[in-house]
């Protein structure tokens, strides 16, 4: 009994021991990939910063385009109000001058 | 005779007025537009101011009056030909559609003086076969469809139109009406003309295989452009197209078709 239990101690001791390096190495592996965590950590918050801007740009051009549309709807509007001047100007130079030609120059 | 200026609060007035009445949003910029198309009303009214005319116009006991009004703010700015790819379009359309049974359709939504709904009747009497066709055309306002019925136009107006159609479908005016053509009875019987304001429900009209509404939404705001929209694709048939002007966008206005080429719509089936 007092045998097996000396047997089964040192096994035990062993084992320990081999945990003990498994740690170890666990532990020595751990720190290494944490310097490459951090810096995973930072690209992520890289990439975010740089979508943010990305979606600030596209806002900005959509933004700008729709003005370009209403502008160019303004223009179209104010083309065709001066057409419409121009028509009646045209109009009334024709009145005129069938006016004048009663005068004898 | 010196010119009657216009106030500001004058104008706005009147900015509210032709928004209320026709669905036109006008800029602080559009002052010059109102007194010129307006004074020559005062002038016969003998009013002194533009808000005396305004005061003529709103109470309600000349509705003539008011029309003229509408009719003299807006603008009707049109010729035949407008936009020639719309009607190479529409060619295309008529092609395959030209011996079907059921009849085919078109709607000239803001037709003004009739100009855009004789050149669609024109493409349509030159390809259509078999089907049985008709020409719908409307406007806010009265005076301009009045010259739509009669359908004289100067030559000008009728520059873009095709020789061969020109030919086939006007007659050229003489003595009085020299420099004049007129559109030929066999195609003024195919278009018809009422007054609809599209700012209000609309009228039974019925379904149509193709709308155009060119260079109207120019003169809206937003809001008024999803409505109106809203409002005349409901008369559009699945499968019907809807043609806007080049300059005009249903970006953050409808989601309800899906272009086909710039300025070219399809309903989905």
């Amino acid at each position: 009994m007092a045998e097996r239990s000396q047997v089964a101690a040192q096994e035990i001791g062993e084992v320990a021991r081999g945990s003990v390096d498994v740690a170890d190495h666990a532990g020595q592996l751990l720190a290494h990939i944490v310097p490459d965590i951090r810096k995973t950590s930072d690209l992520v918050q890289e990439i975010a910063a740089a979508s943010k801007e990305q979606s600030a740009g596209v806002g900005q051009i959509n933004s700008a385009v729709g003005q370009l549309n209403q502008i160019t709807q303004q223009n179209a509007a104010a083309a065709e109000q001066l057409a419409a001047t121009a028509n009646d100007m045209s109009g009334h130079a024709d009145q005129l001058s069938q006016t004048m030609r009663f005068f004898r120059i | 005779m010196s010119p009657v200026t216009i106030t500001g609060a004058e104008f706005a007035k009147f900015q509210r007025f032709i928004f209320d009445a026709a669905g036109i949003s006008m800029a602080d910029a559009k002052k010059a537009l109102v007194s010129g198309r307006l004074s020559k009303r005062l002038t016969l009214h003998g009013l002194q101011t533009f808000g005396e005319y305004f005061n003529l116009i709103s109470s309600g006991k000349n509705p003539a009056e008011m029309q003229m009004a509408v009719d003299l703010l807006t603008t009707n700015e049109t010729y035949f030909f407008r936009e020639l790819k719309h009607f190479e379009f529409m060619r295309s359309q008529i092609l395959a559609a030209r011996s079907r049974p059921t009849p085919w359709r078109i709607w000239s939504a803001a037709s003004s003086s009739g100009e855009e709904a004789y050149s669609m009747a024109m493409v349509l009497m030159d390809c259509m076969q078999t089907t049985p066709w008709e020409v719908l055309g409307t406007d806010i306002s009265t005076r301009v469809l009045e010259g739509a019925r009669r359908a004289l136009y100067s030559m000008e107006r009728g520059r873009h139109i095709p020789a061969d159609y020109l030919r086939r479908f006007c007659r050229k005016g003489s003595g009085d009406y020299d420099g004049m053509l007129l559109v030929d009875r066999s195609l003024r019987n195919k278009v018809s003309f009422r007054q609809v304001n599209l700012n209000t429900p609309l009228p039974e009209i019925g379904k149509f295989d193709m709308i155009f509404l060119r260079n109207v939404m120019i003169y809206f705001n937003e809001q008024t452009k999803r409505e109106v929209v809203a409002r005349v694709l409901a008369t559009l048939k699945p499968g019907g197209y809807f043609c806007i002007g080049h300059s005009e966008s249903l970006n953050d206005i409808t989601t309800t078709v899906n272009m086909v080429a710039p300025s070219i719509y399809r309903k989905p089936n």
